[in-house]
């Protein structure tokens, strides 16, 4: 083979990594088009801004009726707190975990697929596909991670909702009153009236 | 199309074009034709979904993953027709609503799925007031109906997709909406991942979670299902004896969002299509198990066509297929967050006006309609 004539064949093995690789970066461009259609700040600042005035209304909760030095609901509180904190301790220890794994096993991965490979061509592609085996891995590290972040974040807003109904004094009545359950939140709102379908839905042959 | 020889050689002009036999004319013609029908038939052919007398009033839900929350939707908006469900790794009706700094699709992705507590997993207190509050204002069918009903709940001890300390939760709150303790059958026991159970040996390891998410815990949920909410059912038949019918599922959708599929499947048994009142059972699948995304694997393949045929059951699988754009869907999971009512802040899904929910109805009582 001459390295300067255009003509020279490509190894299967390079073609199929090749491919390979051609397939990640559209799944990556597939999947970063997915990740900012989620994004909609707006409307998820609107749809909790409602939620929350909505439980705070059916509640009728205000600072004043928060008893904040009582002592059983403060207790629950910080136990509760603290148990959320081990929870995302431990989670965030798995991630860390997981990248270790895959930063370790990187170097063996890279030389294993290397043995075998008896040309350039087949050198190359070993590497390639090994590489790109180590991105996915790195990928789905990352993954895991955003998602414990998210667990960790709704934790803490769940904790927060928790705590300041337990200590609002009608929850202390509810509670008194139906001691077996672990304290509610506020009443949620009802969905708006239905409206007849023709109008509340464009029509499926609009294109929108 | 195809490219006629010319007489002359290849190159075809006006001239060359009335030297061409009128033989070659029509044999052309006759294969072109035949590769349109060809294509078309490639295309799966699809029927109006027949009306076959159903005893409505019998009717049941099953779903894993998205379709057990779907489940506990359908379930709890029609309750006046339904007699039982069963949920397999799903968390409770309106999980989605438990906490209100939370936006729905987080509070569906965190808090019914795979919590960092026990305490910040679903706020079931209050998912049961507004379910009370809905049922109260006719958004949902009277809470009294659920007393006599039967539920079966799973969660597999190796399920790190929807924990046990979530389906708990489910549990909790058909008990408190009121359904009898007795008639509620949990089972957290069996070591399985994140996955509908069959005995077959082709399917998935018990503790796996991977796609198709069917495992082979070697027994057969399907039927486990549906003894539970049917009591005294025999066994699963050996044999089908009816083929699986196709149906245009568009029909019954009237929004654009819905992310379901146009086709959708049943399977009736032929005692049901020849006058026989049968109950009707709906299935619902997971996230990534559509049609679209496993072909038949999991209305052929899970079980409950063969409890159908030994017991007249007729099976329903509407479809719900994966959408990048609007509404996005990307994993092709049934809505238990809002997403089929796009750029809406407080979207309804969870109502008798909800849209999948709506089509689903539609279909039903298009079952239990007097035959044509």
């Amino acid at each position: 083979m001459d390295a300067v004539t255009s003509n020279a064949p490509i190894d299967p093995k390079l073609s199929e990594a090749l491919r390979h690789w051609n397939d990640y970066a559209n799944e990556s461009g597939q999947n970063v088009r997915v990740l900012f259609e989620a994004m909609t700040p707006v409307k998820d600042s609107l749809q909790i801004a409602q939620q929350i005035m909505d439980s705070v209304q059916h509640s009728g909760w205000t600072p004043g009726s928060t008893h904040w030095m009582k002592p059983s609901a403060l207790f629950s509180a910080y136990q509760e707190l603290t148990e959320i904190q081990l929870a995302a301790q431990e989670r965030e220890n798995d991630c860390c975990i997981r990248f270790l794994t895959t930063t370790l096993g990187t170097g063996k991965q890279v030389a294993e697929a290397m043995q075998g490979a008896s040309t350039p061509q087949q050198v190359l592609a070993s590497c390639m596909e090994a590489s790109l085996n180590i991105v996915r891995q790195y990928q789905a590290d990352i993954s895991e991670q955003a998602e414990t972040f998210s667990q960790i974040q709704s934790a803490y807003k769940a904790w927060l909702q928790r705590t300041l109904d337990s200590l609002s004094s009608r929850q202390a009545e509810e509670t008194a009153a139906s001691a077996s359950l672990p304290p509610a939140a506020s009443e949620p709102s009802l969905p708006v009236p239905a409206t007849p379908t023709a109008q509340s839905e464009p029509e499926k042959d609009s294109g929108v | 199309m195809l490219s006629l020889p010319a007489r002359n050689g290849g190159r075809l002009s006006h001239g060359t074009m009335k030297q061409i036999p009128g033989t070659r004319i029509r044999t052309g013609l006759a294969v072109t034709l035949l590769l349109a029908f060809a294509t078309a038939h490639a295309q799966e052919q699809t029927i109006k979904l027949p009306a076959y007398d159903a005893d409505i009033h019998k009717t049941s839900v099953s779903g894993l993953s998205s379709g057990a929350f779907m489940t506990s939707q359908l379930y709890m908006v029609f309750s006046d027709i339904m007699t039982g469900a069963g949920i397999v790794a799903g968390g409770p009706y309106l999980c989605a609503k438990s906490w209100a700094a939370n936006t729905l699709v987080q509070n569906a992705t965190t808090t019914c799925m795979n919590p960092l507590t026990a305490s910040t997993g679903p706020n079931t207190p209050v998912l049961v007031k507004h379910a009370a509050l809905l049922a109260d204002y006719g958004y949902i069918d009277p809470l009294k109906n659920l007393q006599d009903d039967r539920i079966y709940i799973f969660s597999g001890s190796r399920d790190k997709t929807v924990t046990t300390t979530v389906v708990n939760q489910t549990r909790e709150f058909f008990k408190s909406v009121g359904v009898p303790e007795a008639s509620i059958q949990y089972n957290k026991s069996i070591a399985a991942g994140h996955a509908f159970v069959t005995d077959n040996d082709t399917d998935a390891a018990c503790a796996l979670t991977q796609p198709p998410y069917i495992n082979d815990c070697d027994f057969e949920q399907s039927a486990t299902i549906l003894n539970h909410i049917y009591p005294g059912l025999k066994p699963p038949a050996a044999q089908l004896g009816s083929a699986i019918i196709a149906f245009d599922q568009s029909e019954f959708i009237d929004s654009a969002y819905t992310s379901m599929s146009d086709t959708a499947y049943a399977y009736v048994p032929a005692a049901c299509q020849n006058g026989k009142s049968c109950p009707i059972h709906v299935v619902f699948h997971g996230c990534k198990q559509g049609a679209q995304v496993i072909g038949d694997k999991y209305y052929a393949q899970t079980g409950y066509n063969r409890m159908a045929e030994a017991n007249d059951l007729i099976m329903l699988y509407p479809q719900v297929q994966p959408s990048t754009t609007t509404p996005l869907n990307p994993e092709g999971c049934w809505d238990f967050w809002g997403y089929s009512s796009p750029g809406k802040p407080d979207p309804d899904y969870y109502t008798r006006n909800a849209p999948q929910l709506r089509a689903i109805h539609k279909m039903i009582t298009r079952l239990a309609e007097p035959r044509s």
